[in-house]
């Protein structure tokens, strides 16, 4: 069995987006909100609470967390912030893959597997180009042999 | 790898392009084409609509262009996507059923609809394509959807006739005593309560209700003949709709599996792998359990499971007939005749939702006769009107 987590680059990356999302808010509102100081100074107070928080807890937790294991006969995904949760399934009954990326953002970590399997699903995310194409093929390779 | 059909472009913009092109056309039918500096003027005016709308059919055609799919390793590869791409890949043994369906829209332009089902949890086909005459023959060679077979000694085919497929549509369509039910119900209900409502609805509405209402000379309020109408006119769209659905049905079991035809406006062709068929479902309603006829549904992932869909194996046969019909058609499904029946003692256990609410009712009509004898017409009316449907129910429980 073999465990794999989620792409530190990716999480870099996110963090970026948020703190940039968090000051183009902040300016903005700033910039229109003139009038209105009190609201103004409230969103800013809370967006740049918000994205600080996100920024250097939430994600960087949350990529901590994350953790998929991939066997011959088992996948299995650890996640969760508040709440933890652990799905497991079992490779044969896996009906088919879908596996989703953003080609400019491959080689940080936007790859996303879906397993869809007998009534349900099991989403690995925010995996290097690498794992994907590695758990991509071993499950290939097991429901071929006749995993389903 | 292959594309699909240059149709599927206009539904990867269908939803935006129909907000514009409706007013585009409508101010282009107002000018005179003649006129160079009115068709100048409309363009004046209309530039930004064409452009926003050249773009949407651009978009539609970027994304047809990045949207391909083949069969390698006995896998269907399907690659969609511009930004965000998707792959999925789909093993050839994990589908469940195969359906092409030929809308009579679709007819002109020599195009299929082919949805590719599997037993995953998805609420959604799992795989959907338009396609071209030249690549659905090469899926289904590659699929193994090809219902042609040079060994006909298992091959077994059953088509119902017209008369069975009439009396299957008259069936389950809507509910035909319910339909019926209401339409009594409209129509005796605008006699009494005529007086206590506004008349408020629309002036062609009001114009047919009252021309049908005059002609079929009836004391009642032309709003409950119109709402009657409405009713009944539904269950006859209902009919219509299965009977088109399910003219022509047959089905044909091979060596390649089980195969399905049905429609005459959409032509649909159902091929089901039947070892993912999970359990046979023979239906009776009270109506055919009186004639002795069923009906043989599937469970089937990807066969029957829109909401306008029966997943019907043989429309109406005779009981009788019905073992020897599913052993030709599934040889590992037999029908058992039942060992167990619930016993007397469990009889309130069927019925009790249905006696309490007979009784409850009967309890309100007679308070209700206490504390408003003047209004005694409308009680009894509404009374009788919850009534029936409680006895018919009751009955229901006890068969």
């Amino acid at each position: 069995m073999k465990v794999y987590r989620a792409d530190n680059n990716c999480m870099i990356f996110i963090k970026i987006i948020i703190i940039l999302v968090m000051l183009g808010v902040d300016i903005v509102s700033y910039i229109y909100l003139q009038s209105y100081k009190l609201i103004m100074y409230i969103l800013m107070g809370s967006i740049t609470v918000l994205g600080i928080f996100f920024a250097s807890i939430y994600v960087p937790l949350y990529f901590k967390r994350i953790s998929f294991k991939v066997s011959k006969d088992i996948l299995s995904k650890k996640s969760g912030f508040f709440i933890k949760t652990n799905q497991t399934m079992k490779v044969s009954s896996v009906q088919y893959v879908t596996s989703i990326y953003i080609p400019l953002f491959r080689y940080i970590g936007f790859n996303f597997i879906i397993f869809n399997a007998l009534g349900g699903h099991l989403i690995f995310s925010f995996l290097s180009k690498q794992d994907s194409s590695e758990i991509l093929e071993l499950i290939d390779n097991q429901i071929n042999e006749g995993g389903s | 790898m292959k594309r699909q059909h240059p149709l599927k472009m206009l539904s990867y913009s269908a939803k935006n392009l129909w907000l514009l092109i409706f007013p585009l056309l409508r101010g282009l039918f107002s000018i005179h084409f003649g006129d160079a500096k009115a068709l100048l003027d409309w363009f004046a005016g209309a530039w930004f609509d064409i452009l926003t709308l050249l773009i949407i059919l651009f978009t539609g055609y970027i994304r047809w262009q990045f949207s391909r799919f083949n069969i390698k390793d006995n896998q269907i590869v399907f690659s969609n996507g511009v930004i965000v791409r998707t792959r999925k890949v789909i093993p050839l043994k994990s589908i469940s059923a195969v359906t092409e369906e030929k809308s009579f829209y679709l007819r002109p332009f020599k195009a299929t609809k082919v949805l590719v089902n599997t037993r995953a949890g998805t609420l959604d086909k799992d795989l959907s394509l338009i396609v071209n005459e030249e690549v659905l023959h090469w899926l289904r060679m590659a699929i193994g959807s090809n219902d042609v077979t040079t060994d006909n000694s298992k091959s077994f085919e059953y088509k119902p006739n017209f008369w069975h497929t009439f009396f299957f549509s008259f069936i389950f369509s809507s509910t035909l005593t319910g339909a019926i039910y209401i339409f009594v119900f409209l129509f005796k209900a605008g006699s009494i309560v005529e007086q206590f409502l506004q008349r408020s609805v629309l002036d062609e509405f009001n114009l047919v209700t009252e021309t049908v209402t005059d002609k079929l000379m009836l004391n009642v309020s032309p709003i409950f003949v119109g709402l009657s109408l409405i009713i009944a006119f539904s269950w006859i769209l209902s009919f219509i709709t299965n009977i088109v659905r399910y003219t022509k049905f047959r089905i044909k079991k091979n060596s390649q599996g089980v195969f399905i035809r049905t429609g005459v406006m959409t032509k649909r062709r159902y091929k089901i792998c039947e070892n993912m068929v999970n359990y046979t479902d023979l239906c009776q309603s009270f109506w055919t359990k009186i004639f002795k006829f069923v009906s043989i549904n599937v469970n089937c992932s990807g066969y029957g499971s829109s909401t306008d869909e029966i997943p019907v194996f043989i429309p109406i046969m005779s009981r009788k007939n019905c073992q020897n019909t599913v052993s030709a058609i599934m040889p590992n499904m037999k029908i058992y005749p039942n060992n167990y029946k619930p016993r007397w003692t469990n009889f309130w256990r069927y019925t009790y939702k249905a006696i309490i609410s007979c009784v409850l009712v009967l309890s309100i009509y007679f308070i209700s006769m206490y504390f408003f004898p003047d209004a005694i017409n409308i009680i009894k009316f509404l009374t009788l009107m919850v009534e029936l449907p409680l006895m018919w129910y009751l009955i229901i429980s006890i068969i």
